[in-house]
C-alpha cells in the first residue's frame, strides 16, 4: 500500500491512500490504538498498531465501506448470483465502450457503401 | 498480452490469446459439458478428505493449468483469483474433487474468453484499497484475505490468499 503511493509519488503523481473495510471493530482499533483494545484484544503486540501510526502521520485514511459495496469481498469469499456479477463488472470494468470511442479506434467502417 | 491505449484515459489489458492457449491445452470433452454462471461453487474452500488422488497425467495437467491460471489472474483476469488461490494450495495432493473445481473454472473461462480488463482513473486522486477477510474458511481453520487496489475503474492490483497466522 505504501509502496504504491510512494511509487506514484516518484512518478510525479500525488495520490492519497484510502483503506476501505467493513469491520468496524478493526477500524476503531486502527483509529484509537490501545484505547479501543478490549478484554480479548489487550495483548496485541505493539507492531500491529503500525496502521494507527500511519493514520496519525496522514499517510493513509481508513474508512468504513458497507459489505455489499466492498470489492475485497469478491477476493475473500466465493460469491454467486447478482453480487458476483456486480463485483466482477466493477473489477474488470466491463462497461461497454461508447459508439464515439469505438469509432475512434476504427471499429466501424466509415465511408461509402458498395453497390 | 496486448495493451490497448487507443482510447484516451484508459488502458485495456487483453489476454484472449493466452486464455485460448489454456483452453486448447485442456481436455475439450469436459469444457463443453454445460454452462456455468460463476467460476466456483459455494464449496470452493471446502476439501473432501475421502476424495481419491488424481493419477499422474491428470495431476500434471492440474499443476500446469493452475500455473497458467496464476499468471492470468495476476495480469488480465483478476476475477478468477479466489479459485486460483485455492488450487495453488492443492497442487501437491490434488484429488478428483479439486479436478472438478478446476473444470468448472475452465468452463467459466471458456464461456468468458472474450473478457478483458479495462483500467481507468477518475479525477479524485485517491488510491482506494478494498480489503476484506473471511474467518476460518479453509480446511485447517485458517482465514482467507482478499484485497483490491483501484483508482476508480478496474482492479490495478489484487490479491486473494490464505492467512499465515489465523
Amino acid at each position: 500500500m505504501l509502496w504504491t503511493a510512494n511509487f506514484l509519488k516518484a512518478q510525479g503523481y500525488d495520490f492519497n491512500s484510502t483503506l476501505l473495510k467493513d469491520n468496524q471493530s478493526a477500524i476503531k482499533l486502527e483509529t484509537n490504538g490501545r484505547s479501543s483494545a478490549g478484554k480479548h484484544s489487550s495483548h496485541l503486540n505493539i507492531r500491529y498498531f503500525f496502521i494507527n501510526d500511519l493514520k496519525e502521520k496522514g499517510h493513509i485514511t481508513v474508512e468504513y465501506c458497507p459489505t455489499d459495496k466492498i470489492l475485497g469481498d469478491y477476493m475473500s469469499k466465493p460469491l454467486h448470483g447478482k453480487k458476483f456479477n456486480q463485483q466482477q463488472n466493477a473489477i474488470l470494468n466491463l462497461v461497454p465502450a461508447t459508439a464515439a470511442q469505438l469509432m475512434m479506434i476504427g471499429y466501424f467502417q466509415v465511408g461509402p457503401t458498395k453497390k | 498480452m496486448k495493451l490497448d491505449l487507443r482510447i484516451d484515459g484508459q488502458v485495456t489489458i487483453d489476454m484472449k490469446d493466452y486464455v485460448t492457449t489454456m483452453i486448447e491445452s485442456f481436455p475439450k470433452d469436459v469444457l463443453l459439458k454445460g454452462k456455468v454462471a460463476s467460476p466456483w461453487t459455494e464449496n470452493l474452500f471446502k476439501v473432501d478428505q475421502k476424495s481419491k488422488l488424481l493419477d499422474n497425467s491428470k495431476s500434471e495437467q492440474f499443476h500446469t493449468t493452475t500455473a497458467q491460471a496464476l499468471l492470468l489472474c495476476k495480469r488480465g483476469r483478476p476475477d478468477i483469483s479466489p479459485a486460483v488461490a485455492f488450487f495453488t494450495t492443492r497442487v501437491k495432493a490434488s484429488t478428483e474433487e479439486n479436478w472438478n473445481k478446476l473444470v468448472r473454472m475452465m468452463q467459466y473461462l471458456h464461456q468468458s474468453r472474450d473478457g478483458v480488463l479495462t483500467l481507468k482513473a477518475d479525477n479524485y486522486k485517491v488510491l482506494h484499497w478494498h480489503v476484506d477477510a473471511a474467518f476460518a474458511v479453509d480446511p485447517d481453520f485458517k482465514s482467507h484475505t482478499g484485497g483490491i487496489l483501484t483508482m476508480g475503474h478496474g482492479a490495478i492490483l489484487s490479491y486473494s490468499r490464505k492467512q499465515k497466522l489465523l
